[in-house]
């Protein structure tokens, strides 16, 4: 697939395309970083949870319009890991033998950035503590912009107004949650952790 | 509908965009502190379910290619599906033992995992001499092999090292799995007369068509490496693999 043909379907809206899209990047970036990660002295599982990371910053990017095209899809996603690797492990005060930063690493990825990557993590684990019926609502309505009719005959559920009132509840369990750990950029690594 | 669910909603429709009166709201959230709190912290789970989102898909992804599903059991089965299930277990047991006995020594990826290891940086840089040279020969020793490919592609032809880094830019493509472009590099490093890397080109040439489960193509080169070259001792040991 080329970086044309993944824009494309990750712009798409379309769940499917969006899907094939973000395979086709696991297969070609996923290596790399596992590589670079294991190399490094980290482990199998911080380089899913950083490849992870790295892809919600760049489907932000994408959203955002920040991704250009300049360089590679592949070459940019494995930037954002290796910015994100270097932030962890200045945050664990851990030495970093990698070289300098250079420029156009430097303005992949912001503090706000690896935040938003950070919560998305915890919200990610909380939402495994909703239920899969929860976790199916939130992800159909606020991540694939599906209406409350799909929705409604998704689950069989009677109404558009029973189906609203199911994601209500989702949301509102979600948030308590969410308060209750009482998140700060601070808790995130620990909660990560 | 409670007051609660209706706030919810207001909220809700303010941040995906689908409020009718957008200013009307932003007038009531300078005016109240606490709503403008809870309009935040929405605002971050919501950013958060649709990351979160991205976050599963990439685990389904990841399952999918590296983990085999096991099936949940509540330990109910009836007895003849546990027959059935030994039985299974037993001829994949016999079938893996088969496999490792008769077929590993010609698993080429394993083979290529065994005797590949980078090649050290020899490129001698100056001043005065390209720039992109050194940032390039960095990434590669710094394992940042993509990003060394584009780097060394910029190096103009021009410059005093452009055929050594054409090796190095080979070997990175390797390290990438772009074994197709590998060997095509390869090749043509391959008929340059008196190239300064012609007896690593061989042994990678023939680690790349070993990769890319060629075995006669890799066994032709092997042969062609000598005495005194390098990886003399490892292509012969190869060339006994690969004629078991």
């Amino acid at each position: 697939m080329t970086d044309q043909e993944i824009l494309i379907k990750l712009n798409s809206g379309n769940t499917s395309q969006q899907n094939e899209a973000f395979e086709a990047i696991y297969l070609e970036v996923y290596p790399l970083i596992r590589n670079f990660i294991l190399k490094n002295n980290g482990s199998e599982e911080t380089s899913l949870d950083l490849f992870q990371d790295a892809m919600v910053i760049f489907y932000n990017h994408i959203r955002e319009r920040r991704f250009q095209g300049a360089s590679s899809v592949s070459t940019y996603v494995f930037g954002i890991s290796r910015n994100l690797w270097r932030a962890y492990l200045r945050k664990e005060s851990k030495t970093i033998q990698l070289e300098e930063i250079s420029q156009l690493e430097r303005v992949l990825v912001s503090d706000e950035q690896i935040e938003l990557a950070g919560v998305s993590s915890v919200v990610h684990r909380l939402l495994g503590e909703l239920g899969e019926n929860c976790r199916k609502i939130l992800y159909m309505y606020y991540f694939e912009n599906r209406s409350m009719m799909e929705v409604k005959e998704y689950f069989d559920l009677g109404s558009d107004q029973a189906a609203k009132t199911k994601k209500y509840r989702c949301m509102q369990q979600l948030i308590r949650l969410f308060r209750k750990h009482k998140i700060t950029p601070e808790s995130i690594l620990d909660f990560k952790g | 509908m409670s007051k609660e669910q209706e706030k919810f909603d207001d909220i809700e429709r303010y941040l995906l965009d689908k409020s009718a009166d957008k200013e009307s709201f932003q007038q009531r959230m300078a005016e109240n502190e606490e709503l403008t709190e809870e309009v935040d912290l929405h605002r971050e789970v919501f950013d958060g379910v649709r990351n979160a989102a991205i976050r599963e898909k990439i685990k389904d992804i990841h399952l999918k290619h590296t983990e085999s599903k096991i099936a949940k059991s509540d330990g109910k089965f009836p007895l003849w599906t546990v027959g059935i299930a030994a039985s299974v277990a037993l001829l994949a047991i016999v079938f893996a033992g088969y496999k490792l006995l008769f077929t590993t020594v010609y698993d080429h990826d394993s083979l290529y995992s065994q005797y590949f290891s980078p090649y050290p940086d020899a490129v001698s840089v100056r001043g005065g001499d390209n720039e992109q040279i050194g940032e390039a020969m960095r990434l590669y020793s710094s394992g940042l092999y993509q990003e060394a490919i584009i780097s060394m592609s910029e190096v103009p032809v021009e410059a005093r090292q452009y055929a050594d880094i054409r090796f190095y830019q080979a070997l990175s493509l390797l390290e990438t799995h772009q074994t197709g472009k590998a060997i095509d590099l390869l090749e043509q490093l391959y008929q340059i007369d008196k190239y300064r890397f012609f007896p690593q080109v061989k042994w990678y040439l023939a680690l790349a068509y070993l990769k890319n489960d060629q075995p006669q193509i890799c066994t032709k080169y092997l042969e062609t490496i000598q005495t005194d070259d390098f990886k003399y001792q490892e292509a012969r040991q190869l060339i006994d693999i690969l004629n078991r």
